[in-house]
């Protein structure tokens, strides 16, 4: 059993004597506490040795996990008066924080040894609390109507399971007297066995909302009434746990739609189109509690759609359209407590619209369009509490949309267009209490329109008027002339 | 089985000082807690800043749990605010030659008799 304390690199015994002598230290930020294995002295957390509050934490790997034979903590009871002070992710006897303005807990075990659980403010704000072999559960000697504690089981208290405050979303098992006493307004979701709450836990015995109440398993099944209902601490969405390495590929899926019709001597109009193809790649993982690195990976999709349409003599008019199409990625990942690095990166994405038309003898207009095409890749990831290091990337995307018309003796008009095309390359991070280093990057995208006109033939008479300044004719082989 | 105890100085006397916690035989102590392991964990007497000394208790027929011993960690009030205060302290013996109070300023701990901290034992006014 040790405690670090993270701020002056020192190691301690246990939790008492890191209070001992640090405490009184300002550091300018909140005193760090990092425990691991077990202490067995009693603590009191005052506001003179904690001028800038303190945060009371388990190592990275112990963490409680819902099962009360796991997790670094102390098996002697805990007393804070340090406002704004954090206990987070331990095992604990009785947590006393009657003097504290803003506690906040998380992610406790609270056994505490037929003693009251946790003793609360006004102020509290707890989540993922769990407290066994307990006399009361939470509790207030004077009743609270503004403190926040949700998502908390209690199992087997001795007399209440929550008593004279604000609760929501919380589970009572086996408590001797009532599962929720004297409750405040605003109370809701609630989930007991004697009919005392807002909802009353379907299972018989109601221990069987447990993943294995004999062997002190106490997650609740995802599956239960209260687990259903998203009440209870340390819900177990997962089904299996994640020890090793994940890796979640999608290589280079190809999609490509294609058609060709071959009309003689068609009279009539022609039409060709592909109409606004969606190609989706997705992918998701949930991992709650990761201990390997997580790769997502979208390697290079390729989208392609092509269209060709040959017409020896037409006499009516030709369109030619690939109309507006939609190239999506994305990926996304929560991880909530990660301790290895993230990469997650959207690989080279290549989108391509291609079209082309030859009509040797065309007497009626021609229209080439290249309807607005969206390019659009997204990556997300929203990381709690990473404490490894965040990469986020996308490579260097490529849009590239090519026509071309070959024409040689039109009588009617010709237009091409490229109706504006969209790209846009979107990656969000949210990391609200980020300990390592996160990096995002999105590598210059390139994008490219092209249209080429050749062998046009301007009839007598024709006045040529570019549309912009910047247009050019050029010359390539000196073969080529302008006659006027 | 012997014991120690982990005895916080008072900041205005490094002769006075408050038991933090009664240590089982065998407790690890670990760098912040006494000097010895913090010259072993490579740092210097010198850089030593804690305000630690432990006193092993040498008596083979006790075990710190005796109610005796135990008064040492009583609070000396129930003021939550109060910081780290017990009932009763320990007053090392005012001649610098004591072999205690030389042994501490060598290796921040001594041996002790039960019989011997009973007599340095007083009690906070």
């Amino acid at each position: 059993m040790t405690v670090l304390c993270v701020n002056s690199g020192v190691t301690y015994a246990d939790i008492a004597s890191a209070v001992a002598s640090e405490g009184g230290t300002s550091y300018g930020t909140f005193t760090l506490y990092e425990q691991s294995g077990t202490s067995t002295t009693s603590v009191i957390f005052t506001q003179i040795d904690h001028p800038d509050s303190f945060k009371y934490t388990a190592k990275a790997g112990e963490e409680t996990t819902g099962d009360i034979a796991v997790g670094a903590g102390t098996t002697a009871a805990i007393t804070s008066t340090v406002a704004d002070c954090q206990i987070t992710d331990l095992r604990t006897a009785s947590v006393t924080l009657t003097s504290a303005t803003n506690p906040v807990i998380r992610r406790l075990v609270v056994d505490s040894g037929g003693a009251d659980g946790v003793i609360f403010p006004n102020s509290i704000d707890a989540e993922d609390i769990l407290i066994h072999n307990c006399d009361d559960g939470f509790l207030s000697s004077v009743v609270r109507t503004l403190n926040t504690i949700n998502k908390c089981t209690v199992v087997g208290a001795g007399r209440f399971g929550f008593a004279q405050g604000v609760f929501t979303n919380c589970v009572d098992v086996n408590s001797a007297n009532q599962g929720f006493f004297n409750e405040q307004s605003g109370s809701a979701n609630n989930w007991e066995h004697d009919g005392t709450g807002t909802n009353t836990i379907t299972e018989s015995p109601p221990t069987d909302i447990f993943e294995d109440y004999a062997a002190g398993d106490y997650r609740i099944k995802s599956t239960s009434s209260p687990g259903v209902a998203g009440a209870g601490a340390f819900i177990n969405v997962a089904t299996g746990g994640v020890t090793g390495d994940v890796d979640f590929t999608i290589s280079k899926p190809v999609f490509s739609a294609s058609g060709t019709a071959t009309l003689p001597a068609p009279s009539g109009d022609i039409s060709f189109t592909i109409d606004k193809p969606v190609f989706t790649a997705s992918g998701s993982a949930t991992l709650p509690q990761p201990s390997g690195d997580v790769s997502f990976i979208v390697s290079k999709p390729i989208f392609s759609a092509d269209g060709s349409a040959t017409l020896p003599q037409p006499s009516g008019v030709v369109s030619f359209s690939v109309n507006k199409p939609v190239f999506t990625a994305s990926g996304s990942a929560t991880v909530p407590f990660p301790q290895g690095d993230i990469a997650f990166t959207v690989n080279k994405p290549l989108f391509s619209a291609t079209g082309s038309a030859t009509q040797p003898s065309p007497s009626g207009s021609i229209d080439f369009e290249i309807n607005k095409p969206v390019f659009s890749a997204t990556g997300e990831a929203t990381l709690p509490n990473p404490s490894g290091i965040v990469d986020f990337t996308i490579d260097k995307p490529i849009f590239s949309a090519t026509g071309s018309v070959t024409l040689p003796y039109p009588q009617g008009s010709v237009s091409f267009t490229v109706n504006k095309p969209q790209f846009s390359v979107t990656g969000s991070v949210t990391l609200p209490q980020p300990s390592g280093s996160v990096s995002f990057s999105v590598s210059k995208p390139v994008f490219a329109a092209t249209g080429t006109v050749s062998g046009l033939e301007i009839p007598i008479g024709t006045v040529l008027t570019p549309t912009f300044g910047s247009n050019t004719i050029k010359l390539p082989y000196t073969s080529n002339t302008i006659k006027l | 089985m012997p014991f120690s105890l982990q005895v916080k100085n008072n900041a205005n006397s490094y002769r006075q000082g408050d038991v933090v916690a009664i240590r089982p035989y065998g407790f690890e102590y670990f760098e912040g807690d006494c000097l010895e392991k913090w010259i072993e964990s490579g740092r210097t007497k010198e850089s030593w800043a804690h305000p630690f000394a432990i006193l092993y208790v040498t008596d083979e027929n006790m075990d710190g749990t005796e109610s005796e011993v135990q008064v040492l960690v009583e609070r000396f009030s129930d003021d939550l605010n109060a910081p780290f205060n017990r009932k009763y302290y320990i007053t090392l013996p005012s001649d610098e030659n004591n072999p205690h109070r030389i042994s501490i300023r060598n290796t921040g701990q001594s041996s002790v008799t039960w019989a011997e901290v009973q007599a340095l034992i007083a009690e906070h006014s």
